[in-house]
Order: C-alpha cells, then structure tokens, then sequence
C-alpha cells in the first residue's frame, strides 16, 4: 500500500527533475544529431541507431541520479520523516528503484517510437521487429545499473564518491552483460535475463543493508 | 494540572546505550515521561539529546536498555502502526522538488489519512503554523524558520498521540518561538505526551512539567522541575546591601555560614543547610547590626533554572 504512494510520488519527482527533461527531449535530440552528423552507418535505420545511443546514456544519467538523490535525501534525513511511519525501509528504497527505471524506459520507448516515425516518413518502412532487441538492451543495462545504483546510495555519504562507483561499478557492469549478447556468447533474452536476475540479487541486498541500518 | 501518579508513562527510557564506534554517546541513560505531560530534555550541544530522541523512535540502533513508546519498542517491525507518533528532527528535510502542501499531502497519506480528514488537516496545520501563503512554494525556496514550520506541520499534521520535538525552537525568530510555545500548550491541554529537547532554559521552563538534565550522554537529573529547584535551594544565598560599608562585617561570623563580598556594598552570604535557613538568617541578620553594619535591604537569592543548570551540566564548559 506504502509501496504504490510511494512510487506514485517518486515518479512525480523524478519526472519533475532535469534529468528527466534530458532523457525527454536530450536523447532523441542527440540521436537525430549524431546521425545526421555521422557519415557513415551504412544504411542503419534512425531507430536502430537511437536504440545504442540510448542504451549508453539513460542508464548513466538515471543511475547517477539515483544514487546521488538518495545519498542526499539519506544523509539530510529525508526519509526519518517517512520512517516515523507506517513505512517499509525497503519500500522506499523499491519505489525509488522502480519509479527510475520505469522513467528511463517510458523515455527510451518514446524516442525509439519518434526515431521510427522518421524512418516511417523518410523510408516508409518501420523495422519494428528489429526494435524488440534494442529496448530490451536498454531496460536490462537501466535496471542492472539502477540497482547498483541503490546500493551505492545506501552506503556511501560522499556525493562524488557515490557517482565514480555508480559509473564505475554500475554502468560497467551492465556493459558487460549487454556486451555477452553483442558479442552472440549467449541471446539477448539470456542475457537480459541475468541482468535481471543481478540486479534483483543487488536490490535485495541494498534493502537488506538498508533495514539494519547499517548506514544511518 | 493532571495529578501525580495517576497515569501511565508514555514514553520509558531505561539504562539506553548508544555508541558510535568506540565513542559513547548515550551512556546508560534513564528517563520517563508521563502521559499527558511535556518533557524537556536540556543539555549542552553534544551532550546526547538527539541521539536519544532518534534511537526512541527507532530510527537508529543501540546497544543497550530499552526504549517504550505507549507500550511499544518502536524499533520493532509494525510498531508505527501501533503508536501515532509525531516527529521534528532538528533539522527537517524534504525533497527539493515539493512544495509545502505537497510534502504535508504525502506525509498525511503515509500516516494515514484520507480523502476530506486529510485536506482539512492539512488546511488546518497551514493555518496554525501560519503557512498559508507558502502553500504552492518549492521546499528548496523556503527560509530555515519557514522550513521548522513545516517540520512543525508534519509533525502534528496525523494527531500524534505522543510528540517528540528536537530542538523545535533553536532557529525562530521571537514571534515564531511564541507561536510554537502555544501550539505546544494547546498540544498539551488536548491530552498529547510531548517530549521536546533544548539547550535553552527558558523555553524549558515555560513549557515542560518534567525535565531531564543531559550531560555527555548520562542523565543526571529526571524529573519535576520543582524538584530540581529544591534540590538547589541548598545552596540558597542571602544578599545584603549595606549602605556605607566600612568593613564591619568582616568580624561577624555564624557557624554554617560563609560571607562574601562580591562588590563594595553587596554582601552574600551562603548557608550550607537549607533547613537552617529560618534560623540563621535573622542570627545574620541581627549579627550583622550589631556589628554596626547598616543595612540598606537583604533578600532572599534562590537560585534560577539557569544556576542549576550551571552547576550541573555548565561547568565542565
Ligand atoms: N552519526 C554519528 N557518528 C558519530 N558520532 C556522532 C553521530 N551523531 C552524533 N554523534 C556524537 O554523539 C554525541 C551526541 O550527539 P547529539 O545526540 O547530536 O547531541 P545533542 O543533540 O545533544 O547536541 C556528540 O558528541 C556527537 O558528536
Ligand atoms: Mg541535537
């Protein structure tokens, strides 16, 4: 019940922020730039190239912004507040996780729905099938690095620290999984699937981190 | 006044520890509030009072005694949803990206109100705390008095049957420290337990029924306030002014007594034993005079809030 108001809140804030404005309106934007301005692709449709652009970026500014809003809101005593309550401690590290990444998805579909429309009107064919692989690499690396993101927010108080070992240890990781299926050792659905997997396991570990407080 | 002895302690601290590493920072601390009454927990800075009020409502672990809120250990699983309390940190923080009514909307959902209960709530905390024009303002625009006030807000927004207030009134103007005194007398009138933390005495004395003295995270003193001012009339004082003082009063001397001249003119004198006092002060008195001291007026000192608490909790500092 906490867990529903809670999300609802936080995607209310989250959609509030900058970052969401840059995943909004900044990636489909470089993406139309990047290729317009890149020679040679070779033919590749504007909603395949959005499709990597993406991949590399909303991971990276969703789960910097992640951890360092929950580092400030942790270390300022945001959530004592909530905490007095009737609030799950694991709740609102969840509903944070999910109002993220559920963002970042919306975000990426939305510039992957605006890049075919350009290929639509341009080619007037849209290569929808070829979509399915590109935004299940986005969400697997969104939610993978999300996750890394919490734990990183639940533990550490420095700001700076907390967003090197977001990108370090995050975005990394995610990069490797993602990268098990560009490199064909295992499909895209495997690896997708060990992704989620990974960042289930790390969530679950913040939560428990963060129910001992470990941190506070 | 509620009589004595007649209800049950809202709040009990007993024999709580609390250490950060190796540091100590509540060192076997006892402390009970009354239901219906104030509790203020004085102490210098650093002395411990936060760390009891956050290890109370459970937001941090200790490490040893125990700590009961209305029946409940509020660091066990569901136990917010057993006892309504109330809570302003000493620095109250929202996310940036609210407003006012937003963050108390969301708060009041959380606590669980509903529907009408919680906009006439909400309207009506505003009201009190004089946030009406700040209702549609971002958290980050807010000034630190407006932000206590909606620290405040929050804090009563659900009617808490116990109140817990962490230095609610360090950082307000005159006029926001009188509005936050009322509220708490109102508070009180209407049957809440309210425990409030201050390095300031006269907030202390004004408000609270009880009071605990803090010193490096031992309680030294927990209980009525009276009663820690007769602790202190022990060290009562008679304060004579003589007019023309040409040093008579030097040869006078009355066993249990001790006489000082702070000031040419000014006389103190202590009396170890406060029972005596009837006794020896009219034999000082009357010393005095026939020492051929004249005397211009003599009153009796008893000793204020505020030399208690030098002589408890001041002197190390
Ligand atoms: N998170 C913390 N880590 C280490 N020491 C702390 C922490 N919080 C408080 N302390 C120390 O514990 C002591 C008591 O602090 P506090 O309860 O905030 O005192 P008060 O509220 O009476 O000013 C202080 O010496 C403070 O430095
Ligand atoms: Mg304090």
């Amino acid at each position: 019940m906490s867990l529903g108001l809670l999300f609802k809140d936080e995607v209310n804030g989250f959609y509030r922020s900058k970052v969401m404005i840059a995943l909004l309106v900044g990636m489909p934007v470089i993406a139309v730039l990047m290729y317009l301005l890149s020679p040679d692709l070779g033919g590749m449709p504007l909603a395949a190239f959005t499709a990597v652009t993406i991949s590399s970026m909303a991971g990276l500014l969703a789960s910097t912004t992640l951890s360092v809003s929950i580092i400030n809101e942790r270390t300022q005593g945001v959530y004592d507040l909530f905490l007095v309550r009737p609030v799950k401690r694991s709740h609102l590290l969840v509903a944070k996780y999910l109002a993220v990444v559920a963002c970042v998805v919306a975000a990426a579909v939305l510039a992957l729905l605006v890049a075919s429309a350009y290929d639509w009107s341009v080619q007037g064919t849209v290569y929808l099938g070829e979509l399915g692989q590109p935004t299940l690499v986005v969400m697997t690396m969104a939610c993978v690095s999300c996750a890394v993101a919490v734990l990183v927010g639940t533990l550490v108080r420095s700001v700076l620290l907390g967003v090197i070992l977001t990108i370090y240890g995050g975005n990394q990781l995610s990069a490797v999984i993602v990268l098990t299926s560009l490199e064909n050792v295992v499909s895209t659905e495997t690896s997708a699937l060990i992704g989620l997997v990974l960042a289930a396991v790390v969530l679950a570990s913040s939560v428990v981190l963060f129910s001992r407080k470990v941190s506070s | 006044m509620v009589k004595r002895g007649e209800q049950m302690e809202a709040i009990i601290i007993e024999d709580l520890v609390k250490r950060y590493g190796q540091f100590t920072a509540v060192d076997r601390a006892t402390l009970r509030v009354d239901e219906g009454t104030v509790y203020g927990l004085i102490g210098p800075n650093g002395a411990g009072k936060s760390t009891i009020i956050r290890s109370l409502l459970g937001l941090i672990p200790y490490q040893g005694g125990k700590v009961i809120v209305s029946g409940t250990d509020m660091s066990t699983p569901d136990a917010q949803r057993k006892v309504r309390v109330g809570y302003l940190p000493q620095k109250a923080a929202f996310q940036e990206w609210r407003t006012c009514e937003q963050a108390l909307l969301t708060l009041g959902r959380l606590s669980g109100l509903e529907g009408e209960r919680l906009r006439t709530r909400v309207d009506e905390v505003l009201d009190q705390l004089g946030l009406e024009e700040h209702r549609k303002r971002r958290v980050s625009k807010l000034s630190g008095g407006t932000l206590q006030k909606l620290g405040f807000a929050q804090a009563m927004l659900h009617e808490p049957s116990v109140l817990v207030l962490d230095e609610p009134m360090a950082s307000l103007d005159p006029a926001s420290r009188f509005m936050f005194k009322k509220i708490i007398k109102d508070l009180r009138a209407s049957g809440t337990t309210i425990l409030f933390s201050s390095h300031i005495l006269s907030d202390v004395e004004d408000l609270a029924d009880d009071v605990g003295l803090l010193q490096n995270g031992k309680a030294r003193y927990s209980g009525p306030i009276d009663g820690l001012e007769r602790m202190v009339s022990l060290r009562s004082e008679l304060v004579v002014e003589l007019a023309d003082d040409r040093g008579e009063w030097r040869s006078v001397s009355v066993p249990g007594t001790d006489i000082r001249q702070p000031s040419p003119g000014w006389l103190v004198v202590h009396i170890d034993d406060a029972a005596q006092w009837d006794v020896l002060a009219s034999r000082i008195v009357e010393a005095l005079m026939k020492a051929g001291c004249h005397i211009r007026a003599f009153n009796r000192h008893d000793p204020k809030l505020e030399d208690v608490y030098m002589a408890y909790v001041g002197g190390a500092k």
